[in-house]
């Protein structure tokens, strides 16, 4: 409760600053403006592997298309279904997976030409065989990473804006949406996505803190693709579908159990599986125990055997997790840290989120909240403990004196008495709570008729594109209710756009 | 026979049997409302684990429950903020209660202002509200201990993609038993339009049963028809059926000459000026030369013209082909030219392509494709400017001011297909 009352503080300042937001509710609003039904607006969850899509209000979206280089043939190219045909050998190399995905970060080799013709492809397609409407006549909400490349954003936007005559795209970042579907106002965001993990603080919708690192899904497949070539024969064909079903249905099954059996070294028959691998051209199965497949993944993300010296960029998920919260207020991290939500492909592999959970759990444990580790350290701050711990309390009782002593006290008691029906907010307690994932999220958000930050207006964008939107930050601090899913205000009033935080 | 009670899939009438699974698919077995009691007294752990082993609403569910509950929610803070909203958005009178509410609120005595910081939006805190946390047990409840681990029973990811539109299927099933039958995706009937001039090209009959189109304006009737085959010459490729050869095979570094024919289909005779670059684009550079850029492609006419004239059809349409004779592959001149049709000779020199020892060639890399801008210039008949101008006037198009002389104009691409190199 600490925070709200320091905001409400902050707000309460004698400073006059302009009224905090102009609402306008929507029945009080012209009756121009709302005349004639507005369709249902279109949601697209657009992620370098996948697109999903469907319409608002719904729980779930109505397709998932991934990115496959089946998806770039020409039409009516079918020699897939040949006999004999089979896909070209791919490695674990460099560019594993480059057809699977519509961008990569590095944008040295990404054809932004080639993206906007897979993109408008897979849209059209999506629309003309899932959706079934007319595209464009409803306005489209697009969840996205919060860090997106920048010509790929402007790439995405300019093809939809163009091949169809959306009258706006709204920008949703995705961590905030997996939050509002998981039914909180904040939280600690785990995505595990394909290039990178994202781990992002959100605080009242607001993102707070966002760190990355490149153990993510792309990783695993990479060493588990490299793990599989060395129980297979040259027969074997490999490319990143298998691995993925590999991981996959590996992982559907085994949880918990197997994981505990890999650290007592136990291997027992029934641990085997016996696959019938595609290969080129005879048949033999392939045996090998699961629990070999855990440990491929868990080494891929969390390097239990490193020798804790990691690149900024490659840092474990437990210490990418906890350097994060340790990076944010002290309040912020109470409440961040019981609401740990799992979002994005990787989150589904076998036990990862309950691994990395008992590793952040073990590394809290010995590691507390410090910053600075060391055995020079440790020692100096024994002493200051004790030190502190003898002025801890008077000192606090002097603050608590203070907050007292002033007129907010008839409102204290009052706030008091307004929640002492509700519960307190549930803190400091390592706890994982479940999302209906981004889409989910962005569906409820938009049923409810709350405004995003990023609405882009057609005309504006097309006449000037990404750099039309106004640079000044002032304009997510000018409604700050809307971390309060406030009132929706008229988008006639808007007079210039923003990119709020992919700018 | 299959029949849906072998999945345990029960029916009541035969007819709407999407609906009837949506139906099943929302069933909500418990009821929300019937929880919410139950649960507001203490989230004490044991009373948790109980309720949510008991069961785990599904997401749909999930999704309902934090629908209502963010309902509730912003409609709480709303009657608290409508009167300070009614203030900022009218500034009439009521803006002294405003400026009161700015500066006076730091005493906290209007009853007003802390009423609404006392109703800040809150997180879901129950199931009811659609809290779902994630426990241990929660995880492992699938995984019963009688159910053998079995490779082949869990689902591909290619099946459970299948399982969208998700409300009816089960994305996130974890054997393939728990897959839910789909139905099949409809198919539509589309009208297309023109992008540029909103002219429906496309337009099919409104009966269902019918497979006919309304209007149908089909590219292949404007444009010309092309086709490509090698230049007889003793040695040389073989000319490929009529479906065209998928793997003919070029030498590299040779140079091979082919025919291009370009078919008029309009009733105009057409000025044809084709350009490509000189090397293709793409990870190989093949030579491509055309020797004659620039020609001219006679009118089409009727079929009955070629039989009613035969001593037109038969000498100067489809027998005026000069063969071998050297002076047709020089730059600059047509190769052949009928009724209305004309050839040009293009001449590709294919790069070879060099691969060291452990690269694999990637598909269709040794495909030899050729980018080529056609570019048609026509003048049509007077009839027909009245009769387009009139169908732009009647469309609202029309531009005061613009003479029409009849000239049109087309420009698009094209990409050859060749053959592949050998190696």
């Amino acid at each position: 409760m600490d925070n709200r009352r320091g905001l409400s503080k902050s707000e309460n300042a004698a400073t006059p600053v302009t009224p905090p937001a102009r609402y306008v509710s929507s029945n009080l609003s012209t009756p121009g403006s709302t005349f004639g039904k507005e369709e249902d607006a279109v949601i697209f969850e657009l992620t370098p592997r996948y697109i999903k899509a469907g319409i608002e209000g719904e729980s779930h979206a109505q397709c998932r298309v991934a990115f496959t280089p089946d998806a770039s043939r020409r039409h009516g190219d079918y020699r897939t279904w040949l006999p004999g045909y089979h896909r070209a050998n791919e490695g674990p190399e460099s560019l594993w997976g480059e057809a699977y995905e519509l961008w990569r970060n590095d944008l040295k080799d990404v054809d932004l030409g080639l993206l906007s013709n897979k993109l408008e492809r897979v849209v059209r397609e999506i629309y003309n065989t899932r959706l079934l409407v007319d595209a464009g006549n409803a306005r489209l909400v697009l969840v996205i990473q919060s860090l997106i490349p920048h010509p790929v954003l402007s790439t995405v936007l300019q093809t939809l804006f163009e091949r169809w005559s959306f009258p706006s795209i709204t920008l949703l970042p995705a961590p905030a949406t997996a939050i509002v579907s998981a039914g909180l106002r904040s939280g600690l965001v785990i995505d595990v996505g394909w290039e990178e993990t994202v781990v992002t603080a959100v605080y009242e919708f607001r993102e707070v803190r966002c760190l990355r690192t490149t153990r993510a899904t792309k990783l695993v497949t990479q060493n588990v693709a490299k793990w599989a070539q060395s129980i297979l024969d040259a027969h074997h064909r490999l490319d990143l579908n298998l691995v993925e079903e590999l991981i996959r249905r590996v992982g559907l099954h085994v949880l918990q159990q197997a994981a505990e059996e890999t650290s007592h070294g136990a291997s027992s028959d029934k641990d085997r599986i016996t696959l019938d691998w595609p290969t080129t051209n005879f048949t033999k199965p392939i045996s090998f125990n699961h629990a070999d497949v855990f440990r491929v993944i868990h080494e891929s993300l969390l390097d239990p055997e490193g020798d804790g010296c990691h690149d900024d960029e490659e840092l474990p998920l437990h210490k990418l997790v906890h350097d994060c919260l340790l990076a944010l207020p002290l309040d912020i991290r109470g409440i961040c840290i019981s609401r740990l939500v799992f979002i994005g492909e990787g989150s589904d592999m076998p036990s990862v989120p309950t691994t990395i959970l008992r590793s952040l759990n073990e590394l809290i444990k010995a590691q507390g909240w410090t910053e600075v580790l060391g055995q020079k350290v440790r020692k100096r701050r024994e002493g200051l403990t004790e030190l502190a711990q003898t002025r801890a309390q008077p000192v606090d009782a002097r603050h608590d004196d203070v907050m007292l002593a002033e007129t907010l006290l008839t409102e204290e008691r009052y706030i008091r008495d307004k929640m002492k029906h509700l519960q307190p907010p549930i803190q400091s307690v390592v706890r994982q709570v479940d999302s209906l994932g981004s889409w989910a999220g962005a569906s409820l958000l938009t049923t409810l008729k709350v405004k995003s930050f990023v609405e882009i207006q057609r005309e504006r964008f097309l006449s000037h594109g990404l750099s039309g939107a106004s640079r000044s930050v002032e304009v997510s601090s000018v409604q700050p209710r809307m971390s309060t899913l406030g009132l929706r205000s008229k988008p006639a009033e808007r007079t210039s756009w923003t990119l709020s935080g992919w700018a | 026979m299959w029949t849906s009670l072998d999945i345990g899939i029960s029916f009541s009438n035969p007819q709407g049997i999407r609906s009837q699974m949506e139906g099943k698919a929302a069933n909500p077995q418990i009821r929300p409302s019937s929880l919410k009691h139950e649960y507001l007294d203490g989230p004490d752990a044991e009373s948790k684990n109980d309720l949510a082993q008991l069961q785990k609403p599904t997401d749909h569910q999930r999704f309902n429950a934090l629908k209502s509950f963010y309902k509730e929610q912003l409609l709480a803070s709303d009657t608290n903020q409508s009167s300070s909203a009614l203030d900022a958005a009218f500034s009439s009178p009521s803006s002294l209660a405003r400026l009161m509410n700015l500066y006076g609120s730091s005493s906290g005595a209007l009853g007003r202002k802390t009423n609404k910081k006392a109703s800040v939006m809150r997180e879901a805190l129950t199931q009811s509200e659609g809290l779902q946390i994630t426990s241990n047990e929660a995880q492992q409840a699938p995984q019963s201990k009688d159910q053998p681990f079995s490779y082949d029973d869990t689902p591909t990811p290619s099946q459970l993609d299948f399982q969208y539109p998700s409300p009816i299927g089960n994305p996130s099933a974890i054997v393939v038993s728990q897959l839910k039958p789909m139905p099949t995706i409809l198919r539509t009937k589309r009208s297309k339009r023109c992008a540029a001039c909103k002219h429906i090209l496309v337009k099919p009959e409104l009966k269902v049963t019918s497979t006919r189109y309304r209007i149908k304006l089909v590219a292949l009737n404007y444009i010309p028809f092309v086709s490509l085959k090698p230049v007889p010459v003793s040695g040389g490729l073989l000319p490929s059926g009529p479906d065209g050869d998928p793997n003919v095979m070029l030498s590299a570094g040779k140079p091979s000459q082919w025919i291009l024919t370009l078919r008029n289909p309009l009733f105009e005779s057409v000025n044809v000026s084709l350009g490509s670059p000189s090397v293709t684009p793409g990870k190989h550079g093949h030579t491509v030369t055309i020797l004659c850029p620039e020609f001219t492609i006679g009118k089409n006419g009727d079929v009955w013209d070629d039989a009613l004239k035969p001593e037109m059809g038969l000498a100067k349409s489809d027998t005026q082909v000069t063969l071998g004779q050297g002076g047709e592959q020089v730059a600059g001149k047509v190769y052949g030219r009928g009724r209305n049709w004309t050839s040009i000779v293009v001449e590709v020199i294919p790069a070879s392509i060099v691969k060291g020892k452990d690269e694999a060639m990637e598909e269709d890399e040794d495909v030899v494709e050729v980018p080529v801008r056609v570019r048609l210039e026509w003048k049509v008949t007077d009839e027909q400017v009245l009769e387009d101008s009139r169908a732009r006037r009647k469309a609202g198009d029309v531009e005061e001011g613009e003479a029409d002389d009849g000239s049109r104009e087309l420009a698009y691409w094209m990409v050859l297909g060749i053959g592949r190199v050998g190696t």
